[in-house]
C-alpha cells in the first residue's frame, strides 16, 4: 500500500482543493527533488533554489492568501491552515528546508492579508509575491535569549533590531542579528523591534536590499541545507513609516500559529519520508543466516511498528492544530493567548516525536543510517535545526507553565 | 567556571588501575587536545569538504604522543600498554577534541589486537617498523559486509553474514570480496580482514587475515559520505584475488572467532568512551555558552531549569564513564584469565549502548540548550550531536550491541530452531 492509503488524509477537514494541491506538489518534489538527489548530491543546495520556486511561485502558494484586488487567490483564512498543513507536509516530505521557507512566507501573509483596502504596507508588498519568477524568501528577526547588552527585552528575551521614530519613519539598527530560517538569501524580513522610548514593540518590515543592511558570510549550520543562515547588521537603515506591520503582542502571536502550523506539518512530512525509505529498507534487505525479511523480524518490526504510530499520531497533530486554527481565524481569536500555547505544544510535540523516530529508524539502519546517500540523517539534521529554531523545549515548557498554571517561569 | 572536574578519569577510576606511564601518557594527549585539537576543531572537519589535509596533518602530529602502536609489545619496540583501561581513557581524551581523529588514531590499535594477543611474529615483524616510526601509520578492522541489517545478522553468527571468502592457494591464502564501513579506508597501512575460510566449519571457520597495502587485488572502493565523523574515512574496500603468505592469518580454525570477539569488544570499548568523550565536549560548550550568555537578567545556566539540564548531562556522563571502566577492567581480565570472549563483546557491547545514548541524549540536551546558536558551527556543540550519533550507530548499531550484550545474560541465538517458522515457510512453499 501507498503512505497515502496507509496514512490517509483527515477528509472531513481537507478540502477536495488542499488534496488536488497536495497530489500535485507530491508530485512535483517527486520529480523535481527526490528523483534527482542522487545526480545532484555535489550541490544538494542547487536543486532546491527551482524547486522552491516552482512550489512557491507555479503553485501560487506564494499568493495564496493576499486578497484578489491585490492579485492574491483569496483563499480565506479559516479554510486556509489545512491547505497549509497539507501542502507544507509534501514539500517537507522532499526538504524541511523547503517546507519551513513556505511556512515563513505563508505566516507573514495570513497575518498581513486581513488589513483593509488601501493599506499603504499591503500595496507595496503585494506585487513582490505576485513575482511568478522568483520566490520570495521571508525570514523573521525574533527575540532571542542568550544576548547582552542594553536593549529591551520581551518575554524575557532580547529583542535583536532597535527602531527609532523618524520625520520619514523609521531608523533601524542592530549588530550581529541573526533572522530565522536564514538570512542570507531572504528578500524579505519581518522584525520584532524594540521601539526607542517605548515599552512595546513593534514589527517591522524590512526589505533585504535596504541601505544600511549587511549581510555577513555564511555560517555552516547542522541541517537545513536550503535556508542558508549568515548574520546581518543594520546600520541606520531606514524604512517608511508604514513599514510597521503592526503593535502588540496579539499579531505577533498570531504570526507564531501560523509559523508552528508549518514547523508541525514539516514534522509530518519528514516523517513521511522516513517511513518511505524504511519501507523500502524493510521490503528488500534480507537478514543473512536467518534468510528472512528485515521486516519479519520481530525486533525490527516492533520499532516499525512505532514509528508508523508516531507517524500517524503526528499527522494528526498536524491537522489538530490546523482546526485549531482554522476555527480561531473564524472567530477573530488566532492571536489568543490560549491558541499559542496550544500552536506551542503541538509543534513541540511534533517535532520531539519526529526527532524520536529518526532516531529509532536511524538505529535500525545502523551505518546505513548516517550514510548520506540513504538521505535519512539528512531529515535528522534538518528536523533537529527545526526544533532549535522554533526554541529551546524548556522554554516552552516555561511558557505552558504559564499559560496553563499561570507559572511566572523565567 | 573550572570544569576540571568533569575531566577527572584520575578522580574516577579507583587507583592503581592506570599506570604511572599510562597516567603520563594520557596526560600528554590531554595537553595536545587542548593546545592543538580544540582550537582547530572546526577547521578540521571543514577541510574535508574541501579536499583539504588538516587531519592528515594532525595525525602526523599525533606521532610523538606515542599512540601509534602503543599496544605493540615493548619488545617489539612498541608502548606496551596493553590495559584496555588506558586505551578507552586516551579515547575519551581524543573524544572530547575530535571523535573521528580519535577514532581513526585508534582504530588501528584494536586492529593489531588479533595478531598481538595470538603472538603472531611474521605480522608484528612486519607492523613493527611502520608503527614505531616517525611518519603516522594506522590500520583498520575490516569486519562488516554490506547487509545493512542493523548488524542482527552478525549477532554471534558472523559466519553466515560473511560473503568474503579466503581459500588456500600455492601455500598462500587467496581473499575475494568486499568489506563496508572501514575506517581509515583510504590511509590504512594495514587491514585486518575477517573472512570465511573453512568452508562447512561454522564460527569456527573465521579467519582473520592481515592485508598490508599495496597488494595486487586490493582497493579502495570509496569513502562514504556521512553526516559526521568525517575525518574517520569510513569507506569501503574491494578484495579481488588478493593473496597473503599464509602466516599473515592471526591465529587459525576457532581462535581466529575468539580474537574477532576481542577486537570487535576493544572497538565496541573505543566508540563507548569516545562518546562520552565528545558528550563531554558539548557539555563544557553549553557549560561556557550559559556562562557567558544572558537570559531575563542573569547567565543562562544561573536558572535552575538550566542548572538541572546540565546536572542531568553530567550525571549521564559520569555513570557512562564507570560503564566503559568497568567494562574496560572485565576485557583486561578477560586477557589475563582467556575467558570466552563473547562475556568480553558482551561487556563492551552494554557499554557501548549505554555511553552512545548517554552522549546522544546530553548532546541533544546541550543543543537545545543552545537554541538557535545550538545548530551553527560557529559553536562546535552540533558536531559534537553529529559524532555522538555516528558513534552509537558504527561497530554494529545498537541493535547488535542489545544482542550481543544479550549474550552475557544467557546463550542467545538469533538462529534459535523455530519448527513453527519452519512449518509456517514450508506450507507457504
Amino acid at each position: 500500500m501507498k503512505d497515502q492509503e496507509l496514512f490517509p488524509f483527515p477528509r472531513g477537514r481537507v478540502q477536495e482543493a488542499d488534496l488536488s494541491l497536495a497530489s500535485s506538489l507530491r508530485e512535483m518534489m517527486e520529480r523535481e527533488v527526490a528523483a534527482k538527489r542522487l545526480e545532484m548530491k555535489e550541490d544538494y543546495e542547487g536543486l532546491l533554489r527551482p524547486a522552491l520556486r516552482r512550489a512557491l511561485c507555479e503553485t501560487g502558494l506564494q499568493r495564496m492568501m493576499w486578497p484578489q484586488h491585490l492579485g492574491g487567490e483569496g483563499h480565506e483564512l479559516h479554510l486556509a491552515p489545512y491547505t497549509v498543513a497539507a501542502a507544507l507536509e509534501q514539500l517537507g516530505r522532499a526538504d524541511t528546508g523547503l517546507a519551513v521557507w513556505a511556512a515563513c512566507g505563508m505566516s507573514l501573509q495570513a497575518v498581513l492579508c486581513g488589513r483593509a483596502e488601501g493599506d499603504g504596507l499591503c500595496e507595496r508588498l503585494a506585487p513582490l509575491f505576485r513575482d511568478e519568477g522568483d520566490p520570495l524568501l521571508i525570514s523573521f528577526i525574533l527575540p532571542v535569549y542568550g544576548e547582552g547588552g542594553d536593549g529591551a527585552l520581551w518575554q524575557g528575551r532580547r529583542l535583536q533590531v532597535t527602531a527609532e521614530r523618524t520625520d520619514k519613519g523609521w531608523r533601524l539598527n542592530g549588530k550581529a542579528v541573526r533572522p530565522l530560517p536564514g538570512g542570507l538569501d531572504a528578500g524579505l524580513f519581518g522584525a520584532l523591534c524594540a521601539v526607542e522610548g517605548e515599552k512595546e514593540p513593534a514589527f517591522l518590515i524590512i526589505p533585504g536590499d535596504v541601505q544600511g543592511l549587511k549581510r555577513g558570510p555564511r555560517l555552516r549550520a547542522t541541517g537545513l541545507s536550503a535556508c542558508r543562515q549568515a548574520e546581518l547588521d543594520l546600520d541606520e537603515a531606514e524604512v517608511p513609516a508604514d513599514a510597521c506591520a503592526w503593535r502588540g503582542d496579539a499579531e505577533t502571536r498570531r504570526l507564531f500559529c501560523w509559523y508552528r502550523l508549518g514547523m508541525a506539518a514539516a514534522a509530518s512530512g519528514a516523517l513521511l519520508a522516513a517511513h518511505g525509505i524504511i519501507a523500502e529498507w524493510g521490503d528488500n534487505r534480507v537478514i543473512k543466516g536467518q534468510g528472512r525479511l528485515f521486516k519479519n523480524n520481530p525486533l525490527t518490526a516492533s520499532v516499525m511498528g512505532e514509528a508508523a504510530q508516531e507517524t500517524a499520531v503526528v499527522r494528526l497533530l498536524a491537522y489538530d492544530l490546523a482546526e485549531m486554527l482554522a476555527e480561531a481565524e473564524m472567530r477573530g481569536e488566532a492571536g489568543s493567548e490560549r491558541l499559542e500555547a496550544y500552536s506551542l505544544l503541538l509543534a513541540h510535540q511534533a517535532l520531539a516525536a519526529a526527532e524520536r523516530v529518526l532516531h529509532r529508524i536511524m538505529e535500525l539502519m545502523a551505518s546505513a543510517g548516517y550514510a548520506k546517500e540513504w538521505q535519512l540523517e539528512r531529515y535528522w539534521r534538518d528536523v533537529k535545526t527545526v526544533q532549535c529554531q522554533l526554541g529551546c523545549v524548556e522554554l516552552a515548557r516555561h511558557a505552558l507553565a504559564r499559560w496553563f498554571f499561570g507559572s511566572e517561569g523565567l | 567556571m573550572s570544569a576540571v572536574e568533569l575531566k577527572g578519569w584520575e578522580g574516577s577510576f579507583p587507583a592503581g588501575l592506570l599506570s604511572p606511564s599510562d597516567i603520563m601518557m594520557l596526560r600528554n594527549v590531554r595537553s595536545f587536545v587542548e593546545a592543538e585539537v580544540l582550537p582547530r576543531r572546526r577547521d578540521l572537519e571543514a577541510s574535508t569538504r574541501s579536499g583539504g589535509r588538516d587531519y592528515e596533518d594532525m595525525l602526523a602530529r599525533m606521532v610523538p604522543l606515542g599512540l601509534q602502536g602503543c599496544t605493540l609489545p615493548e619488545e617489539r619496540g612498541g608502548g606496551g600498554v596493553s590495559s584496555a583501561l588506558t586505551l578507552a581513557a586516551l579515547a575519551e581524551e581524543l573524544g572530547r577534541g575530535d571523535a573521528s581523529l580519535g577514532w581513526a588514531a585508534l582504530c588501528g590499535e584494536a586492529a593489531l589486537r588479533p595478531a598481538v594477543r595470538a603472538g603472531n611474529v611474521e605480522v608484528l615483524e612486519r607492523l613493527a617498523p611502520p608503527l614505531c616510526g616517525d611518519a603516522p601509520f594506522t590500520g583498520a578492522l575490516a569486519l562488516f559486509e554490506e547487509s545493512g541489517c542493523s548488524g542482527l545478522e552478525e549477532s554471534g553468527q558472523w559466519y553466515p553474514a560473511l560473503g568474503t571468502r579466503a581459500a588456500p592457494a600455492d601455500g598462500r591464502w587467496e581473499l575475494n570480496g568486499r568489506k563496508d564501513r572501514v575506517t581509515n579506508s583510504m590511509r590504512a597501512g594495514f587491514f585486518c580482514v575477517a573472512a570465511a575460510a573453512e568452508e562447512g566449519e561454522g564460527e569456527g571457520g573465521i579467519g582473520l587475515f592481515y592485508l598490508i597495502p599495496p597488494l595486487e587485488g586490493l582497493a579502495g572502493a570509496g569513502e562514504r559520505d556521512m553526516g559526521g565523523l568525517r575525518g574517520a574515512q569510513l569507506g569501503d574496500i574491494e578484495l579481488k584475488g588478493v593473496r597473503v603468505p599464509s602466516a599473515f592469518r592471526a591465529a587459525g580454525p576457532e581462535e581466529d572467532t575468539a580474537l574477532l570477539e576481542d577486537a570487535q569488544a576493544l572497538a565496541r570499548l573505543l566508540a563507548a568512551a569516545l562518546a562520552v568523550g565528545a558528550g563531554l565536549g558539548a557539555l563544557h560548550e553549553a557549560l561556557e555558552f550559559s556562562a557567558e550568555r544572558p537570559a531575563a537578567g542573569k547567565p543562562i545556566r544561573q536558572h535552575s531549569v538550566c542548572a538541572a539540564i546540565l546536572a542531568d548531562a553530567a550525571s549521564s556522563l559520569q555513570a557512562a564513564r564507570d560503564c566503559y571502566a568497568s567494562a574496560a577492567a572485565f576485557l583486561d581480565r578477560n586477557t589475563a584469565e582467556d575467558a570466552p570472549g563473547h562475556q568480553a563483546l558482551a561487556r563492551a557491547s552494554l557499554a557501548k549502548l549505554f555511553c552512545c545514548r548517554a552522549a546522544v541524549e546530553a548532546t541533544n540536551r546541550c543543543m537545545e540548550l543552545m537554541g538557535s546558536y545550538g545548530y551553527v558551527s560557529d559553536y562546535h556543540i552540533e558536531k559534537y550531536w553529529r559524532d555522538a550519533k555516528l558513534l552509537q550507530l558504527m561497530e554494529g548499531g545498537t541493535y547488535a550491541a542489545r544482542l550481543d550484550g544479550a549474550r552475557w545474560l544467557y546463550p542467545f541465538d538469533p538462529l534459535f530452531p523455530n519448527p513453527l517458522y519452519e512449518e509456517m515457510a514450508g506450507e507457504g512453499a
